[in-house]
């Protein structure tokens, strides 16, 4: 299993999804932090896009809770947000999450930025 | 009574004189000092008469006494006397002259202290006025990041998606129609989205700026409810929801802003469909005693207790619990409460988990158009009066100011008290008119400032108990919701106000606002003019004070004013750096002059 998206907005899970599935990834979603950890721990996903503004769990906690976890702490969490502020960003590394970004993103951007880190050649 | 007792200190010397030998005796000597020194004390002439006719019998007693009558004795007597009576008027005089220049003194120093006590309060009513302004920017600043925060978070959301399926129906060509049909599909809608959310931030900013123009009309409530219904009956069939109207029949209409009210209306109408997903859901109307109620049931989801109030606050969503939660701004309900704050209104709303939620809202009645009520002479009277519109709220001092300015008057806002008093320092204000206030001592400035500066105060409460009202005014009370007739004959009753006029020559404008503060705390209307060519008085003031000009120019000053019919009889008060005799010449006289203000004050106000 190659990626898990977790975001409550449908779009964003909708658009990171089939762009990822197009670039033949294996893609998962969940709409929020409780579901993506159960889904987490079932797929255990290499890369796990992580939704900071999330019902239930947000992000930054279910970060804690993946890094956490002796079987999930290799997955390389991508933090989102839809506010680029600073703070947000020292909590994330604080909470181990590998990387930040701020919506609005670009698909393009999010396909080579996995490329790297899983390593595929284009 | 201390000239009592010198006089029978004087009279006890007789018999000491005999007793040790009469004029013959060398302790005669001593009576002449003593006279010299205890007559200019006495500075009565009875007395001196009594001694001189004192000192010529003494000089006969030993001649009486059969002893040797001395002339010379005779004359040493009386001469000494008339000595110690020239001494004593010099030292009288010189005792006069101190007297004097002690009160001078005292009055210039009572006069120093009132300035030091108006520049003390003044300059605690300026540190006041900062650090409140201090905190009530920070606040506000506080307030606006929130909102700028709240609005980028909310922007991003649809910004994204529509970069992202843009991108993604520009890079990839392979894309079956249905898909790409429902990536454009999204994209619009999310365009739709950002101009709706654009729409309303552009209404809460109008709002809160009060630059929103409200169209005030008498408002059909039946008719509003109507076309919400009817607008949003689509949408509620299409979820299977039943959409139904209960407004009584004969509901008076109320005075308002149609579009804003259906506005309203429409926006607590979606948020029903949003939240329902069988049952049914009901606009209806009460007709209360002093409002319409409106209400927007549903049975839909409820709102947590604790989420009641939060509901209103900007950019709360209710629904983030729920996964594929409603689209929104969460700013529609915080929206509908400006608006109906605006009006004089409450929103608030009833609701059970489970069962459904209803939302009300209520529209003051009593808010009849002005022209019923108001003739053209109260109009004329009123024209050019300038009221200050104090409250906190933006809409409900719109709605003041406007309730007012249709009567005729001209208004200012201000937001705070602070922001209140400065406006009432730097512009001529006949009247003050707060909404609730916030706190005691916030009311007690004011309350003070209003005393000060003889402005009538009005307190604008929902209080509906005009005793209350009565006993924490100054002025005047005007419950609400705003009756526009109340407010009239409440404001015309006190503004004509029959006071005396006092007229300020200054070219000091400190010194001319010291006494403007002490005569206007008297409730005196005052005039400033920085000279005495200045003054165009076709009637004459009740008072004029004349500041510390130099010399030259209160002298003309004075045999202007003299000279002039108008001025002719008017009590003068002079600064007290002018001495009195230089001007008893001009044609003053002495109950003019020399008096603190404070008794001048009293004897306008028996004028008056």
């Amino acid at each position: 299993m190659d990626i898990l998206v977790v975001d409550d907005e449908p779009y964003i899970q909708r658009s990171l999804s089939f762009v990822l599935r197009k670039e033949g990834f294996q893609v998962e979603v969940a709409s929020n932090g409780e579901e993506g950890l159960k889904k987490a721990k079932e797929l255990k996903p290499k890369i796990i896009f992580l939704d900071v503004m999330m019902p239930k769990l947000n992000g930054f906690n279910t970060c804690r809770a993946i890094k956490s976890d002796n079987d999930l702490k290799d997955s390389y969490v991508i933090l989102l947000t839809a506010k680029g502020q600073e703070l947000d960003k020292e909590r994330a590394i604080k909470e181990g999450a590998n990387e930040f970004m701020s919506k609005p993103f670009s698909p393009k951007e999010i396909v080579t930025k996995i490329r790297t880190i899983l390593g595929v050649p284009k | 009574m201390k000239r009592f007792y010198l006089f029978l200190a004087l009279v006890g010397l007789i018999p000491l004189i005999f007793f040790t030998g009469g004029a013959e005796s060398h302790f005669r000597y001593l009576y002449y000092p003593i006279l010299v020194f205890l007559i200019p004390l006495l500075n009565s002439n009875v007395i001196l008469q009594a001694a001189l006719a004192f000192s010529i019998l003494y000089s006969l007693v030993p001649f009486w006494l059969g002893g040797e009558y001395h002339v010379y004795l005779v004359a040493t007597n009386v001469s000494s006397f008339l000595l110690a009576a020239i001494a004593s008027g010099r030292l009288s005089d010189i005792v006069n002259k101190d007297r004097e220049s002690l009160r001078k003194t005292a009055d210039t120093y009572h006069a120093l202290t009132n300035s030091l006590n108006l520049k003390i309060m003044n300059l605690q009513s300026e540190i006041d006025s900062v650090s409140e302004r201090y905190s009530h920017s920070q606040e506000l600043d506080k307030n606006k990041t929130r909102f700028i925060s709240g609005v980028s978070h909310e922007i991003r959301s649809p910004l994204s998606s529509i970069r992202s399926f843009s991108e993604i129906l520009l890079n990839y060509e392979d894309i079956d129609a249905d898909t790409r049909k429902e990536f454009l599909e999204i994209i619009n809608q999310e365009s739709e989205r950002l101009t709706q959310l654009a729409n309303e931030i552009l209404d809460i900013v109008r709002i809160e700026s009060g630059k929103i123009e409200w169209h005030m009309d008498a408002i059909d409530i039946a008719e509003v409810a109507d076309t919400a219904v009817k607008t949003m009956l689509l949408l509620a069939e299409g979820k299977g929801i039943s959409l139904e109207q209960g407004i009584p029949e004969k509901l008076p209409s109320v005075k308002g802003d149609r579009n804003k009210i259906l506005q309203v209306l429409l926006n607590l109408v979606s948020n029903a469909i949003k939240f329902t997903s069988q049952g049914n859901i009901t606009v209806g109307a009460e007709d209360m005693p002093n409002e319409i109620k409106v209400y927007v049931s549903d049975t839909g989801e409820g709102v947590y207790p604790e989420e009641k109030e939060k509901i209103f606050d900007e950019f709360y969503r209710i629904g983030d619990d729920l996964t594929g939660r409603p689209k929104g701004s969460g700013l529609g309900l915080s929206i509908s409460k400006k608006i109906v704050e605006a009006h004089g209104g409450r929103i608030w709303a009833e609701s059970q988990i489970g069962k459904g939620s209803t939302f009300f809202f209520t529209l003051p009645k009593g808010m009849a158009a002005a022209d019923e009520y108001r003739g053209i002479s109260e109009f004329a009277e009123i024209a050019g009066r300038q009221v200050l519109v104090l409250d906190d709220s933006v809409p409900v001092r719109q709605i003041m100011r406007s309730a007012l300015e249709s009567l005729g008057y001209s208004t200012l806002g201000a937001g705070s008290i602070n922001t209140a008093l400065e406006v009432a320092k730097a512009r001529k204000l006949d009247a003050i008119i707060m909404g609730d206030p916030k706190s005691e001592d916030e009311f007690d400035k004011l309350r003070t400032f209003s005393r000060v500066q003889g402005i009538p105060l009005f307190l604008v409460s929902v209080v509906n108990d005009e005793k209350i009202g009565l006993q924490v005014a100054v002025n005047g009370y005007i419950s609400k919701p705003l009756d526009k007739n109340q407010i009239l004959s409440t404001i015309k009753e006190v503004s004509p106000k029959k006071t005396g006029r006092v007229l300020i020559i200054s070219d000091d404008p400190e010194e001319a606002r010291n006494f403007q503060l002490l005569v206007g705390a008297s409730g005196f209307e005052t005039v400033i003019v920085p000279d005495v060519k200045s003054i165009n008085a076709t009637r004459p003031p009740d008072m004029i004070i004349i500041g510390s000009l130099s010399r030259d120019q209160v002298y003309m000053a004075i045999s202007f004013l003299r000279s002039n019919q108008v001025t002719k009889k008017v009590p003068l008060l002079l600064t007290l750096n002018i001495l009195i005799r230089d001007i008893k010449c001009v044609g003053l006289n002495s109950s003019e002059y020399g008096r603190g203000l404070n008794k001048l004050i009293e004897n306008l106000k028996g004028r008056v």
